[in-house]
C-alpha cells in the first residue's frame, strides 16, 4: 500500500476539498507540473491557472481547477490555498459559459487596458469548460 | 385623562411597530449568521496567507515592494465602509464620526473618498467633497472578484503615485453588541512581521524567496480587503441586531404603559357611569 499524505484545498470562500488519504498530487505550480508524493521535502510554491490531479486510496482521481495562489508542503500535509478552487464535479458550467461569452465581447476591442485580464478571464472560464467537458463525458 | 378609544389606536400603533422590529431583529440575526460563516470559511485561507508571507519576509530579510513604499502623505485616498441602510442604531453615525475626525483638517482637494454603502455615499457626497468615487458591492456581500478588482485598482494608482496613501475606515466586529469604528492604512503596505513559526523547517522556495514574495503581497493585500469587508458587513449586522431589540424592549414597555392607562381609563368610565345610575336610581325614591 503506498504511503498517504494530508491534503486541504482551501479558496477565500472556504475549504473545497480536504483528505487525509492523498497517495499522489500533480499541481500546476508557476516553474510547470510539480508532483507531490508522500514524504515530500518542505516547498513553497506558486500556483498558475491550471488542472491539479489528485489520487487518493481507492478513488477515481479527483481534478480540480485552480487559478494563482500558492502551495505549501510540510511534515506530509499540504495546503493548497488557491485564489480559486473548484473540484471538476462542481465546476458551474453555465457561469462558465456566461464568462467566456463575455470575455469574448470584451476582447472585440483590442485596445483595452486591461486586455491582459480579461484574456486570463477567458482562459480560465475555457479550461473551466473543458474539465467539465471531460468530467461529464467519462461518467 | 385621554379617552379609551384614543389609548387602544396607539397600543395598536406601537403593536404593529413591535411587529417590524422584531422581524427586523430576527432577519439581521439570520443575516449576522450568514456573514460570520462566511468570515469563519475565509479565516483558513487569510491566515495562512500571512503565515507564509511572513515566513518569506524572515527568510529574504530586508524586504522591499513597490507597495511598501513610503513617500509624504500629499494626496490620501480613503475607503469608507458604511451600510446600505440605516436603523442599525449609531453604526452610520458613529462609522462617519471617526471618517471626519481621521480626514481632520486635510485640504479637501487633496483627499479622494472611495465610499462603500449607499449611507456613507450620500453622507460624501451631501458634504461636497470633490473627489467621492463609489464603489457598489454585489447584492449578497462583498465578494473576492470584487475585491481583487478593487485592489488592482488601488495598486495601480498606488504605484503610479497618484496617490500616497490608502486608508481604509471600517467597523471592527468585536462582538454581536460591540462594534469599533477603526482606520487601518492598507498601503503602502505595512512590513510583514518576520515570524520563525515556520522557519524551524527549512523549505524549498518556487521560485525563489524574493519572487514569491513579490507575487504574495497583492495577494495579502486582498485577503486584508476582504477580510474587512466581511467583518464590516457583520458589524452592520450586529448593530442592527442590537438596535433592533433594545426597539423591541422599549415597545414592549410602551404597550404596557398604555395597556395600564386603558384599563384605569375604561375602570374609572365604568365608575362614572354606575354612580349615575345609583344617583339617578337615589333620586327616584
Amino acid at each position: 500500500m503506498a504511503k498517504t499524505f494530508e491534503l486541504k484545498v482551501t479558496d477565500p470562500d472556504g475549504i473545497v476539498y480536504e483528505t487525509d488519504k492523498a497517495t499522489s498530487l500533480i499541481i500546476p505550480s508557476a516553474g510547470g507540473f510539480m508532483g507531490i508524493l508522500a514524504d515530500h521535502a518542505p516547498v513553497i510554491a506558486e500556483l498558475q491557472l491550471g488542472v491539479a490531479t489528485l489520487l487518493e486510496e481507492g478513488k477515481e482521481p479527483l481534478r480540480i481547477v485552480v487559478s494563482g495562489g500558492f502551495v505549501e508542503v510540510l511534515d506530509n500535509t499540504v495546503m493548497m490555498l488557491a485564489e480559486a478552487a473548484e473540484r471538476e464535479d462542481e465546476i458551474d458550467t453555465e457561469r462558465a459559459e456566461r464568462a467566456k461569452e463575455h470575455a469574448l465581447k470584451l476582447l472585440e476591442d483590442h485596445t483595452r487596458p486591461d486586455y491582459d485580464r480579461v484574456q486570463a478571464r477567458l482562459d480560465r472560464a475555457l479550461l473551466r469548460l473543458k474539465v467539465a467537458g471531460v468530467s461529464a463525458r467519462r461518467k | 385623562m385621554a379617552n379609551t378609544k384614543e389609548i387602544r389606536r396607539r397600543i395598536k400603533t406601537v403593536t404593529n411597530i413591535r411587529k417590524i422590529t422584531g422581524a427586523m431583529k430576527m432577519v439581521a440575526a439570520a443575516k449576522l449568521k450568514k456573514v460570520q460563516s462566511r468570515a469563519v470559511n475565509g479565516r483558513p485561507y487569510s491566515e495562512r496567507l500571512r503565515e507564509v508571507v511572513e515566513n518569506l519576509a524572515g527568510s529574504v530579510g530586508n524586504v522591499t515592494h513597490p507597495l511598501m513604499e513610503t513617500r509624504p502623505e500629499k494626496r490620501v485616498l480613503y475607503i469608507v465602509v458604511g451600510a446600505d441602510r440605516g436603523l442599525a442604531g449609531s453604526f452610520n453615525t458613529n462609522l462617519m464620526n471617526h471618517a471626519m475626525r481621521e480626514i481632520g483638517d486635510r485640504d479637501r482637494n487633496d483627499i479622494e473618498i472611495i465610499a462603500v454603502g449607499s449611507k456613507a455615499i450620500s453622507f460624501f457626497k451631501k458634504r461636497a467633497f470633490p473627489t467621492v468615487h463609489v464603489l457598489d458591492l454585489p447584492k449578497s456581500g462583498a465578494d473576492y472578484r470584487t475585491v481583487t478588482t478593487l485592489s488592482e485598482h488601488l495598486s495601480k494608482r498606488f504605484t503610479e503615485g497618484e496617490v500616497d496613501a490608502v486608508y481604509m475606515i471600517y467597523a471592527k466586529f468585536i462582538s454581536a453588541m460591540t462594534q469599533e469604528p477603526t482606520t487601518m492604512r492598507l498601503l503602502p503596505m505595512a512590513a510583514p512581521e518576520t515570524s520563525a513559526s515556520l522557519s524551524g523547517s527549512d523549505f524549498t522556495y518556487e521560485p525563489s524567496p524574493d519572487l514569491l514574495l513579490q507575487s504574495l503581497l497583492p495577494r495579502y493585500m486582498n485577503t486584508l480587503l476582504y477580510m474587512a469587508l466581511i467583518e464590516s458587513q457583520a458589524s452592520e449586522q450586529g448593530a442592527r441586531m442590537s438596535a433592533m431589540t433594545a426597539a423591541t424592549n422599549n415597545a414592549d414597555d410602551v404597550i404596557g404603559g398604555l395597556t395600564l392607562m386603558y384599563n384605569k381609563a375604561r375602570q374609572s368610565a365604568i365608575t362614572t357611569e354606575l354612580t349615575e345610575i345609583v344617583s339617578g336610581a337615589a333620586a327616584l325614591e
